[in-house]
């Protein structure tokens, strides 16, 4: 709000706006929610901090305690937050609501693992994620995002070792790491662009989420790819036929969506192309580190220009900055030796510095010519 | 996010009914099963959710367990007579389902969460070959550990 009111002072003195527009907007503002992302940002931490202490004493094993004064507990624990998750939401306290939320979910985690103690119940992590993202999917009555973007998260890694770790599975991954990685990531992107075409119906909040998800594990599946050396075992083709019938999906649904204008359709489907591409040569032929890069920085420039012509602008500058910092590695990988002298040090941080500048003065000029561009 | 006050109540109950089914299945199988003592074998890493445990191998004294399985396949192992089986056996009075996973058979009883205090003293123990474990089995084959046993 301070920086609010100087900015105020300052356009009043400037002539933008008379005294009387500022002190209705000061109104407004000051009438909004005053729960600051830091306020928020805290209570999380503190809710994350109780439900890790909560999963160390069960990790303790409290032999002194009965089992069922135990259960008891947790259950009393699970109702009571119920009760005071209801309560706020008919008192409509949106944070409070959000955090009990959190809180709600992570003992619902804590409560499985005390199960599996008392009753010895045999089982991994991942099986455990998958109960407890099956059971709670009351993270999506969240106001904020955050509850749902720790649901999803858990999901996805629960997910993602299933498919790996699970002799269920293992007809088709074949512990390929980079399959699994490629499919997660076209799931995400097949969620999102299911909504867009009215298969799927998603709050603002779903959609953002799934959005973020999707931006993360598409990094994580090209660094994957980058960072795994090719497998030393033959790795079948059908690893990756998860892949390829979600991107078959990908493909149609991008074809006949009404909303995106051609030249975006042409974007996403020269990306998936070349994401493709990159994942055969990666895994099946023998390519040079610099052509990993190659690939990244064109997969990763194709979706930029994708973002900002949906005047997405926080995720297409994000990009940039990856796109740099991609660029920068690059340039460590070319030069090889030489980059680890002084010389070489001095350039690298000369780059770093003008890149920086540049991306700070005009990245929002560069998203607004890209958008410009691509209409 | 789910706007509706009825089905917010439905997603809260969803978790606590879930566990609670779990529970009841799990004290269904420890009261009515038929108590079995087997002895083990095995050692101790750590479980982040649910603490210390040790993993241990299960001596069935059973010959053939899962030899020539595939991959993953359902089998059944008979305490009484002593026989190993892919199938359900029909004239067995006592068996354990497991599945067969790359050669090894798992009928979920070969955990066993412990105190951290004693975690040492019993992997210990257990390697020198005093240990059993007392499981209850269904009749159709479920097995739930009871105790551990150590000399």
């Amino acid at each position: 709000m301070t920086k609010l009111v100087k900015s105020l002072e300052k356009w009043v003195s400037l002539g933008f706006i008379d005294k009387k527009q500022a002190d209705l907007i000061l109104r407004h503002e000051s009438s909004l929610s005053q729960n600051s992302w830091v306020l928020v940002g805290f209570l999380i931490l503190g809710i994350v901090v109780i439900s890790v202490g909560i999963i160390s004493l069960i990790a303790a094993n409290w032999q002194q305690i009965p089992a069922s004064i135990k259960l008891f507990a947790d259950f009393s624990l699970l109702i009571i937050c119920s009760l005071l998750i209801l309560r706020a939401g008919n008192l409509k306290r949106d944070l409070q609501f959000d955090i009990l939320l959190l809180f709600f979910i992570l003992l619902c985690l804590a409560s499985i693992g005390l199960i599996a103690q008392i009753y010895n119940a045999n089982g991994e992590f991942y099986q455990a994620l998958m109960l407890w993202s099956s059971i709670t999917i009351v993270a999506f009555a969240a106001h904020r995002m955050f509850v749902p973007f720790i649901w999803f998260g858990g999901f996805l890694l629960g997910a993602i070792f299933t498919l790996l770790n699970s002799p269920l599975f293992y007809p088709v991954f074949q512990w390929n790491l980079p399959a699994v990685l490629m499919a997660t990531t076209l799931f995400c992107a097949c969620l999102s662009i299911a909504h867009k075409n009215s298969i799927l119906t998603f709050t603002k909040e779903t959609l953002h989420v799934v959005n973020i998800w999707f931006f993360i594990m598409g990094l994580i599946s090209l660094a994957c790819l980058e960072m795994e050396p090719r497998p030393s075992i033959p790795v079948d083709v059908i690893s990756y036929s998860p892949g390829c019938i979600l991107a078959i999906f990908l493909i149609f649904s991008i074809l006949y969506n009404n909303l995106y204008r051609t030249v975006q359709k042409t974007i996403l489907l020269l990306t998936l192309a070349v994401y493709f591409l990159f994942f055969y040569l990666a895994t099946f032929q023998s390519i040079h580190d610099i052509v990993y890069a190659i690939f990244t920085l064109v997969i990763l420039g194709l979706m930029a220009v994708f973002f900002a012509s949906c005047q997405m602008r926080t995720l297409f500058q994000y990009l940039v900055i990856i796109i740099g910092i991609r660029f920068i590695i690059l340039y460590f990988q070319a030069l090889g030796g030489l980059a680890a002298t002084g010389v070489g040090l001095i350039i690298s941080g000369m780059f770093i510095i003008a890149m920086t500048i540049l991306w700070h003065k005009y990245r929002l000029a560069l998203a607004i010519i890209t958008e410009r561009w691509v209409r | 996010m789910i706007r509706s006050k009825k089905y917010l109540i439905f997603t809260l109950l969803l978790p606590i009914l879930v566990l609670l089914a779990i529970i009841i299945e799990k004290k269904y199988i420890l009261a009515t099963g038929q108590e079995v003592i087997l002895p083990i074998s095995g050692y101790d890493p750590r479980d982040i959710l649910s603490g210390h445990y040790l993993i241990y191998t299960v001596d069935y004294n059973v010959a053939g367990i899962c030899e020539q399985s595939k991959t993953i396949q359902s089998g059944y192992i008979c305490l009484n007579p002593k026989f190993f089986s892919f199938t359900s056996p029909s004239a067995c009075k006592l068996r354990i389902k497991g599945v067969c996973q790359y050669g090894r058979f798992q009928a979920g009883i070969e955990k066993y969460y412990i105190p951290e205090d004693k975690a040492i003293e019993l992997d210990k123990q257990i390697k020198e070959k005093k240990a059993s474990i007392l499981i209850s089995v269904t009749p159709t084959g479920q097995a739930q550990v009871k105790k551990l046993l150590v000399e």
